[in-house]
């Protein structure tokens, strides 16, 4: 089972966009696929039509009173099965850390699932917690969208350097940039500027696209609904540059 | 994912039931329904039903709209899906391509291929239940006109509930029960299918040869020999097709075992003809024997490969390619054989030999239990004089003498078990299986190890190995020797185990227990 999750310090950079359209494309390739929406929001729920509702909250599945397992939904897709948001997640930082090994807690409770799921990927909330670090804990790879801003390339260094910290196992880093309008000169200079200093960033971006939009209307992944446009042929590559 | 929860059958009066589906569903569910398509099923297993068996159903499905796939469906309803490419089945599990389902299967079957059980065509039609935010809830498959080698099954409709929607799959299944013309059914539609053809899961297992103590000694013994007789029928065509190795293997046991029979309780049956069977059946084991060998290596080899030290597993490429080679001569000999007249005359006098004999003197009829009980102290007494003579010097030929004797006991062990304590005949398995064990690989090794330098030379003379092959080949035999040192240095508590006053108690009770 392969954990990856979409992550990064600043909201509204398409984090949940980028894990709704590689956990559905994962799954068309036949990946039994978990999506684990963790933010409060519950805008990938939302998109698969799936009530943000967990039995027991966050304060259940940390204390592991309930499984994982009872809590997942199955989506409209074959081999896509979606783990529901709750609003109790937004307290999800203080129930961690009530525990003995916080950063641990996602590892082990993703454990039970291996044998059900060969793609997991985590949907995480905005900011730096004690449950983005639990995440980091518990991924193999940490997939960074990055809006083409200077203060992008701080923050991923910062990241990096976060990261390279963790001791047991941390993940392998993969940034691209997400919400990229190329007509805009800022974008490519700051495209360019970035790929050139570091070396480590996807080939892949993903445009700045009103059909990425159009996701929580049409209450659908990119390639279901308009599999022919730009932004589905980017996550399509960006997966296979993933896969 | 979905969980299969409920099955109905259009009733033969009204077959327009299932035309009210989504009325009966409204309002509080709609429905979406796709166009009717054209599909092929083709359920699998193999031939002893290890899918059956693990609880996992596997189905090839055909149609127009999805191509040709492998569906993989386990008990908990969790389905798997994988593209086929087009294929001849039987097939064994390399035949298929690296995929979920694949993966899931490969453990579960191993080196048995995969055969079709049966098969069923049918128009189908899904329809997606939906709750009222527009997500669907529970699925459901409708198969109009299936039809079964030419027979026709009634219209079925089978529901299955999303992931975490069973509480709505629920409600769905309530209010198909209120809908006029359909009726719930207790099986699948692979089951009906099986039916169908008039065929059973497991079906093909050998039936248990059954046996009292009280039966006459001849009659035990020819029933015993007619079970191994329909063992060596059923797998024939197997080994003939060549379908898989386990079919040879099946078809070997079963003339060994027989053979085993005739030597330990032969003496009860008429002498000319279990004395033409006995020669029947050891040219059987003659004319097998080299075929089984070569599989047992080539299925053998990749493990070998993967304990090489110094030579690489590829080196050995080569010798494996002699290996298929040589099999491919020794199988067409042995199709031969099994093709010939001798065959067909050996089966006769098998048959002749299997028909229950009236007892000529009723008498004095020994019976079933006297002479499992009989036979039963002699061979176990036999295994324990010859392993408590053999000591740390003793030549290797000791050790594999006592290995024969011990098959004979197990084959007893085997032949007599309805005869046993269910309980006390496991425990004693038991013992004599850990010894068994010790003895198989001791010899085991010794002939491998003997046949690879046998090869490695035939190799040499034909100019068929290269020096990297004959090393690799090489370091093969010489870790087949320290396997045979291992189990020599295992033997004695092995034996000592088998030898112990708890499992001599157990023989005991085995011999003198056998019920009436």
């Amino acid at each position: 089972m392969r954990v990856l999750a979409t992550y990064n310090i600043k909201g509204g950079v398409g984090k949940t966009s980028t894990a709704v359209n590689l956990a559905y494309l994962s799954s068309r390739d036949g990946a039994r696929t978990l999506l684990w929406d963790l933010d409060p929001q519950g805008a990938a729920s939302f998109i698969f039509r799936i009530k943000p509702r967990v039995k027991g909250g966050g304060k259940g599945l940390v204390r592991r009173k309930f499984s994982l397992g009872d809590a997942i939904k199955g989506t409209d897709f074959d081999d896509l099965d979606l783990l529901p948001a709750d609003f109790s997640y937004r307290n999800l930082d203080l129930l961690l850390d009530a525990r003995s090994k916080p950063v641990a807690v996602l590892r082990k409770l993703l454990r039970p699932l291996s044998e059900d799921y060969d793609t997991v990927i985590l949907d995480c909330p905005p900011g730096i917690s004690l449950v983005s670090e639990s995440v980091m804990y518990a991924t193999d790879t940490l997939l960074i969208p990055l809006i083409p801003a200077t203060l992008s390339l701080r923050t991923f260094d910062q990241l990096t350097d976060f990261v390279t910290r963790i001791e047991d196992r941390p993940p392998s880093l993969a940034a691209f940039f997400s919400m990229v309008d190329r007509r805009k000169k800022l974008h490519r200079d700051v495209v360019a500027a970035f790929t050139a200093r570091r070396g480590d960033v996807l080939q892949t971006t993903i445009p700045a696209a009103s059909v990425i939009e159009q996701m929580a209307e049409r209450r659908a992944p990119v390639p279901v609904f308009a599999p022919r446009s730009t932004a589905a042929a980017a996550y399509v590559s960006l997966w296979a540059e993933l896969r | 994912m979905s969980d299969v929860t409920a099955y109905f059958a259009a009733d033969d009066s009204d077959p327009t039931g299932f035309w009210s589906v989504p009325d009966a569903l409204a309002p509080r569910f709609s429905v979406q329904q796709s166009l009717a398509r054209r599909v092929r099923r083709v359920w699998l297993d193999t031939d002893d039903w290890l899918l059956h068996k693990a609880g996992v159903v596997l189905e090839q499905n055909d149609s127009a709209d999805n191509g040709l796939r492998l569906v993989l469906q386990h008990a908990d309803g969790r389905e798997h899906m994988q593209p086929l490419n087009v294929i001849t089945w039987p097939a064994r599990i390399d035949a298929l391509a690296a995929g979920h389902v694949r993966s899931q299967i490969e453990n579960i079957v191993g080196i048995r291929a995969l055969l079709p059980v049966t098969a069923i065509e049918s128009q189908h039609r899904d329809l997606q239940v939906l709750n009222a935010d527009l997500k669907t809830v529970v699925r459901i498959a409708i198969e109009l006109a299936p039809g079964v080698q030419g027979r026709r099954l009634p219209d079925q409709l089978s529901v299955s509930a999303v992931r975490g929607y069973q509480d709505q799959a629920d409600r769905v299944i309530a209010r198909l029960g209120t809908v006029k013309g359909i009726s719930p059914v207790e099986v699948s539609l692979y089951e009906q299918a099986l039916s169908a053809a008039g065929r059973a899961f497991c079906d093909d297992d050998p039936e248990p040869v059954r046996l009292t103590g009280s039966m006459p000694a001849n009659n035990a013994v020819i029933a015993v020999l007619n079970g191994f007789l329909s063992t060596v029928q059923r797998t024939l065509e197997g080994v003939l097709g060549d379908i898989d190795p386990e079919f040879l293997h099946d078809f070997r046991v079963a003339v060994r075992r027989s053979r085993s029979t005739l030597k330990l309780a032969g003496d009860v049956l008429e002498s000319g003809p279990a004395e033409q069977l006995g020669r029947d059946l050891k040219w059987l084991g003659d004319l097998t024997s080299p075929t089984r060998d070569l599989d047992v290596y080539i299925l053998g080899l990749p493990d070998m490969a993967a304990g090489l030290q110094s030579a690489k597993p590829a080196d050995l490429d080569p010798f494996r390619r002699y290996l298929l080679a040589q099999r491919r001569t020794e199988f067409r000999r042995l199709v031969r054989a099994l093709r010939s007249a001798r065959f067909r005359h050996a089966l006769e006098h098998w048959r002749a030999l299997g028909v229950l004999a009236e007892p000529s003197d009723p008498g004095h009829v020994v019976g079933a239990g006297k002479l499992a009980a009989q036979r039963l102290t002699q061979a176990h007494r036999r295994v324990t004089r010859r392993g408590r003579s053999i000591g740390p010097d003793s030549a290797p030929e000791a050790l594999h003498d006592l290995r024969k004797r011990c098959k004979e006991l197990r084959y007893l062990l085997e032949i007599f078990r309805p005869l046993h304590d269910p309980a006390t005949h496991r425990a004693a398995l038991r013992d004599l299986k850990g010894l068994q064990e010790v003895l198989g690989e001791f010899q085991d090794a010794e002939v491998q190890s003997q046949a690879v330098r046998e090869f490695a030379a035939t190799m040499i003379s034909t100019r068929s190995a290269p020096a990297a092959t004959v090393l690799a080949m090489g370091e093969l035999a010489a870790q087949l020797s320290a396997h045979q040192r291992h189990a020599r240095t295992e033997f004695a508590a092995s034996f000592a185990a088998f030898d112990s006053a708890d499992s001599r108690t157990r023989f005991r009770e085995l011999a003198s227990g056998s019920p009436a």
